[in-house]
């Protein structure tokens, strides 16, 4: 009886002591960051971070979207300054009456500027910090950063939820920090969404105007810094290429601009491959989509099946010129973003042994970039 | 020695193995492997299967009695003396590893601000009462443990395989040099063969006919949850990321940000990887009491298994507080060699016993 009573004891202690409440803080003592936002600080050599909060006292199921700009807005944005972004988060937090939860963090922004400045920082933090999830996305606002964690939801409750679908809708790249952290550590480059800021008449009130952000193209990166952006047009056949590109549309024209038609593509996909020959490594990007006509347009008033054929070679045409022009910019600034290093690494070893360490440089001057498209109609829309 | 027991023993193996392949080698491998780990852990893999053998024939010699009593006479009574006392610092500082491996782990991911001390003292409080339970406890508790775990690995491939990068397969088979050939191939052997513990489980559990073939089934399928999560690691982040990252796995994992429920489900893995170093770790301690028992003629072992335990708790709490020594000895190559030769251990006696031993009376005139 005296054992028994023993071990029972025994187990109800070491069950009572692996619960983890050592450590704990109760949901309602915690402040979850769903979006940082990292910028260059107002001194040299600073850093300014803010952190975007959902109020879940505000948070009103009544009211469906933020839109309108009420008074009690459902989020917090605090902003501290530091050396660090640690020492940031830290000035940040003795403020508060919670304590900072960053394992829900989903959306990380950076300015322009603090991109070129480079983001090692942000990456070996976020490499070291067990509580960041590294699938976290990445973005990059072309105007003031301020501004674009301010923007005006809406149709959402938070900002933060505007920004995680610019990254996840697919309407543009949805690179996440795990992403860069790959890329950084090959040596390779990468592309992040570009956002800018623009000004909207309030809903509620004609005379005031509020912050609207959307996707102005992408960011390339290369080597932790950006090095330059991309216009819209041209950042969609990047995105392309990476296989996750959704419904984009696109104009073509013939009979020197008389007639013309817009595609929707109702199902892209992209890869890259490489091929070894006498004078070095040939990359080719394969861009695949099938697509319907929304609108057509044709001088000779010709039913589109007769036309099919040209449209088809303008479409092609346009495709691969966008890709040529945003793949010759990506090279002019030697940034490899659609990671063609990797393709060497895996299949061509001893030639990636000799050119990894001037990889930027090597592409910039000799990487042969070519694309083959193979596009296709799906249907010609409700007319003939 | 039925059917039924071998598989049982093929089970405890799977788990037995489980934590430390899956949790702390795949890291190891991966800082020295970049893209040709498969020719290594597949070699070590197979090199495992020798000390699997030996053990198994040295575990056949006397069915009935543990290793440990027996030994000497194969080897004689003052080196089957030394070899005993080898294996016993070997289970108490390996355990102490063990123990250590858990607090980082848990202190880093999930118990911060909770003292490494604590932690310490509830894992050894909980070993202490697993071992004294006995290996047939340790074994039947495995049994459940198993399923759990088969049924794990088998979500977890799905969780590994959503943002595999598919394309770097090829790389797989284009990359071999014999430096690093060998590198994999030490440590995935110094893992995987483990066996000599499996000598302890006689006399509550014997080795008869088809033992060696159901604990080879388990090998197997230890070493290809090896060789997956190792691939899946590399798929997920690339050599050059996946060798700074102390814990891959939970990073793929933690790194979820839109699966919904599925992205919580970290701890429940880790609950499963925990059980399995529990069983490790106890197993260990239950082979380090039954040496030290060998010396005190099979008594005392109400003192032993608290004694080892807090041996090898006082040296992982060392280690809490000399964190880059724990690295460093961890990862040294020197650890590796120690482990390789203890290892051996079934080996040097089979090799022995069947130079020395020509027939069953042979036992008889012995004992």
């Amino acid at each position: 009886m005296k054992t028994i009573l023993l071990k029972i004891g025994l187990i109800a202690i070491i069950l009572c002591s692996i619960t983890g409440c050592w450590s704990k803080v109760e949901l309602d003592q915690r402040i979850f960051v769903n979006g940082l936002f990292v910028d260059v600080g107002e001194e040299p050599g600073t850093v300014k971070v803010s952190i975007s909060t959902p109020l879940t006292n505000r948070l009103d199921s009544d009211q469906l979207s933020g839109g309108g700009g009420g008074k009690d807005k459902p989020y917090s944005l605090i902003t501290k300054q530091s050396t660090s972004i640690g020492k940031a988060l830290e000035y940040i937090h003795k403020d508060l009456s919670r304590q900072l939860s960053l394992s829900e963090i989903k959306v990380v922004m950076i300015s322009e500027q603090y991109g070129e400045e480079g983001i090692g920082d942000l990456l070996e933090w976020i490499k070291r910090e067990p509580d960041v999830p590294i699938g976290a996305y990445l973005l990059v606002a072309s105007g003031k950063l301020d501004d674009a964690a301010h923007l005006t939801p809406i149709f959402e409750q938070l900002p933060t939820t505007v920004l995680l679908s610019f990254a996840t809708q697919g309407y543009m790249l949805n690179t996440t920090i795990r992403d860069c952290i790959v890329a950084d550590a090959a040596g390779l480059g990468y592309a992040a969404t570009l956002l800018q800021n623009d000004k909207i008449h309030s809903a509620a009130d004609a005379h005031k105007s509020e912050t609207w952000t959307g996707i102005k193209g992408a960011a390339l990166f290369q080597q932790g810094r950006l090095k330059g952006t991309l216009p819209y047009e041209e950042a969609k056949t990047i995105a392309w290429a990476h296989g996750h590109l959704k419904f984009p549309i696109y104009s073509v024209q013939w009979d020197h601009g008389k007639s013309k038609a817009d595609l929707k593509f109702t199902y892209t996909n992209g890869k890259t491959s490489v091929r070894m020959t006498p004078n070095g490594p040939v990359f080719t990007v394969h861009l695949k989509g099938r697509a319907s006509i929304i609108a057509k347009k044709d001088a000779s008033h010709r039913d589109v099946k007769d036309i099919s054929g040209t449209i088809m070679n303008q479409m092609r045409e346009t495709v691969s010129e966008d890709f040529r022009k945003s793949i010759a910019y990506s090279q002019q600034i030697g940034a490899d973003v659609l990671q063609l290093g990797f393709l060497l690494e895996w299949n061509a070893p001893q030639y990636w042994q000799q050119v990894k360490g001037k990889w930027p440089e090597h592409y910039k001057k000799d990487a042969e970039v070519r694309v083959v498209t193979k596009l296709s109609l799906d249907d010609y829309g409700k007319e003939y | 020695m039925t059917s039924n027991n071998n598989w049982r023993l093929a089970r405890f193996a799977f788990v037995y193995f489980n934590s430390q392949a899956s949790i702390f080698l795949i890291p190891e491998l991966v800082s020295t492997s970049s893209y040709q780990g498969i020719a290594g852990i597949v070699f070590g893999s197979l090199l495992g299967f020798i000390i699997l053998f030996y053990v198994v024939y040295v575990g056949k010699l006397q069915p009935a009695s543990s290793w440990v009593t027996f030994g000497n006479r194969i080897m004689g009574k003052g080196i089957h003396g030394a070899f005993v006392v080898m294996l016993l610092a070997w289970t108490v500082y390996y355990a102490s590893y063990d123990i250590q491996s858990f607090v980082l782990f848990f202190g880093t991911n999930y118990l911060k601000g909770t003292p490494p001390w604590f932690i310490q003292l509830v894992i050894s409080l909980v070993i202490l009462y697993v071992v004294q339970l006995g290996a047939r406890t340790l074994v039947y508790m495995s049994e459940g443990l198993f399923l759990l775990i088969f049924a794990t690995t088998l979500l977890i491939t799905y969780f590994y395989a959503e943002n595999a990068n598919v394309h770097m397969l090829p790389a797989f088979f284009r990359y071999f040099d014999l430096p690093t050939f060998f590198s994999n191939t030490m440590a995935t052997f110094s893992v995987v063969s483990e066996w000599v513990v499996f000598l302890f489980l006689a006399p509550e559990f014997t080795f008869g006919k088809g033992t060696f073939a159901k604990l080879a089934v388990a090998s197997v399928g230890n070493s290809l949850v090896l060789l997956s999560g190792w691939m899946f690691t590399l798929l997920n982040f690339s050599p050059h990321y996946a060798k700074q990252i102390q814990y891959p796995f939970l990073e793929i994992i933690r790194g979820k940000i839109d699966d919904g429920l599925l992205e919580n489900s970290a701890p429940f893995l880790i609950g499963v990887w925990t059980a399995s170093m529990l069983i490790h770790c106890s197993f260990l301690i239950y082979a380090g009491t039954k040496c030290m028992s060998y010396f005190t003629k099979g008594k005392g072992e109400g003192i032993i298994v608290p004694s080892l335990t807090l041996v090898s708790a006082g040296i992982a709490f060392y280690y809490t507080y000399h964190l880059s020594a724990y690295q460093k000895h961890y990862f040294s190559i020197i650890t590796v060699l120690v482990w390789i030769f203890i290892e051996l251990i079934p080996l040097y006696y089979g090799i022995v016993a069947m130079l020395r031993i020509r027939s069953k009376k042979w036992w008889s005139e012995q004992s």
